[in-house]
């Protein structure tokens, strides 16, 4: 069991991070309708975000803003990560609505957002 | 029906093969919590006992963010600027003057508290701890983009759950685009000022601002360009949340 316990304590989160990511994968792979495809972009997202604040963990790690009676680099969590990631999160934002945009144009001219629908139309149309 | 069986059936496969790829390189990752893995080794050390004395800003992601990777932060908020201006341009087929709350139909009420009378208490509220979040991005937690997206929710609340416009300005999303490029043009021209006074582009030191205090300097480069994120940031939501509401939607018939 000692073996299990480590492995969940030292790389145990990169497990959940990993299924949160397939999950992902698996949803745009095979989903038919383009709005779970783009929840899906989404939660793939979410996954490499919590994939980079994880490598900025450390064990007794206080915040990163300065403190003048702690000086040791130890003694903070890593800044790095945070600062990609804030703004990861915030383009990930407009990519999402650009997304949103495009389908709502989508179902505006094939009148669903199925993509078997859209393939027949556009099959119908040619 | 049998194709969409077989689209499974290979998003299955890819997904177990992925799955054992990543098993087999598990090993490679750094242990969590360790302070002497390879992320938090070699350059964070420096970023952490330098950045203080570099930046003269105690939030060290906000020095990250702000100072070493500024001219990163200004296309990243030029990106925004960017979505904001595409999802206006995707939906302008359609325009309609202006919308009207009637398309969220009737305004329920939740628990006897009318959403009508109590959204304009909160909002107040809301961006009053906004402006908190953006003045103390430099000295603790908080910064730009935080911000911007709570002055954008605050926005968000008034029309969407309550339902109500603005009557003295009518925030189009034309205004709302011109907004923020007002944000990116704040914190371009933060870049370029030092440049007159013989720095080089964003060298928050030598801002024409006649104080003689580096650390001074700094707080107000940085507070510049934090302003400039906030309207970007906050604009561009707003532009989008307006370019969906100003089209004529489906429910809207022959108007």
């Amino acid at each position: 069991m000692t073996v299990i316990n480590d492995f969940l304590a030292e790389r145990g989160i990169y497990m959940l991070t990993m299924i949160l990511f397939f999950l992902g994968v698996y949803g745009i792979a095979t989903c038919g309708n383009y709005m779970k495809k783009l929840i899906c972009m989404n939660i793939m997202q979410v996954a490499v975000i919590f994939f980079f604040l994880c490598l900025g963990q450390k064990l007794g790690g206080t915040i990163p803003v300065t403190v003048t009676d702690i000086v040791l680099a130890e003694e903070y969590i890593n800044p790095l990560p945070h600062a990609l990631m804030l703004t990861a999160i915030v383009v990930s934002l407009g990519t999402t609505g650009v997304g949103l945009a495009l389908l709502m144009r989508i179902k505006d001219k094939y009148g669903s957002m199925e993509e078997e629908d859209v393939i027949k139309k556009e099959e119908k149309e040619l | 029906m049998k194709k969409k069986k077989i689209g499974q059936a290979v998003g299955v496969i890819l997904v177990i093969a992925m799955v054992c790829v990543f098993w087999q390189l598990i090993d490679y990752l750094p242990v969590i919590g360790d302070p002497k893995s390879a992320p938090n080794s070699h350059v964070s050390k420096m970023y952490i006992v330098d950045g203080p004395s570099m930046t003269h800003s105690p939030n060290l992601v906000t020095g990250v963010l702000a100072d070493f990777r500024g001219f990163d932060t200004l296309w990243e908020t030029t990106v925004m600027f960017l979505a904001g201006m595409a999802v206006s341009m995707i939906l302008s087929d359609k325009l309609k003057r202006h919308w009207d709350a009637s398309i969220f139909g009737e305004i329920r009420t939740f628990g006897g508290a009318d959403v009508k009378a109590m959204i304009p208490l909160i909002v107040p509220f809301i961006l009053l701890y906004a402006v908190y979040v953006l003045f103390h991005g430099e000295v603790s937690l908080g910064g730009g983009f935080q911000a911007g997206a709570l002055i954008a929710l605050g926005y968000i609340l008034y029309a969407m759950v309550a339902g109500l416009t603005i009557k003295t300005v009518k925030v189009t999303q034309h205004l709302s685009i011109c907004l923020a490029a007002l944000g990116v043009f704040i914190y371009a021209l933060t870049g370029i000022l030092p440049m007159f006074n013989g720095g080089k582009f964003l060298d928050y030191g030598r801002l024409p601002f006649g104080a003689e205090a580096t650390a001074e300097l700094h707080t107000t480069g940085i507070l510049m360009i934090e302003v400039g994120v906030t309207v970007c940031v906050a604009a561009t939501i707003v532009t989008i949340l307006e370019a969906v509401l100003e089209r004529k939607s489906l429910h809207d018939g022959n108007q």
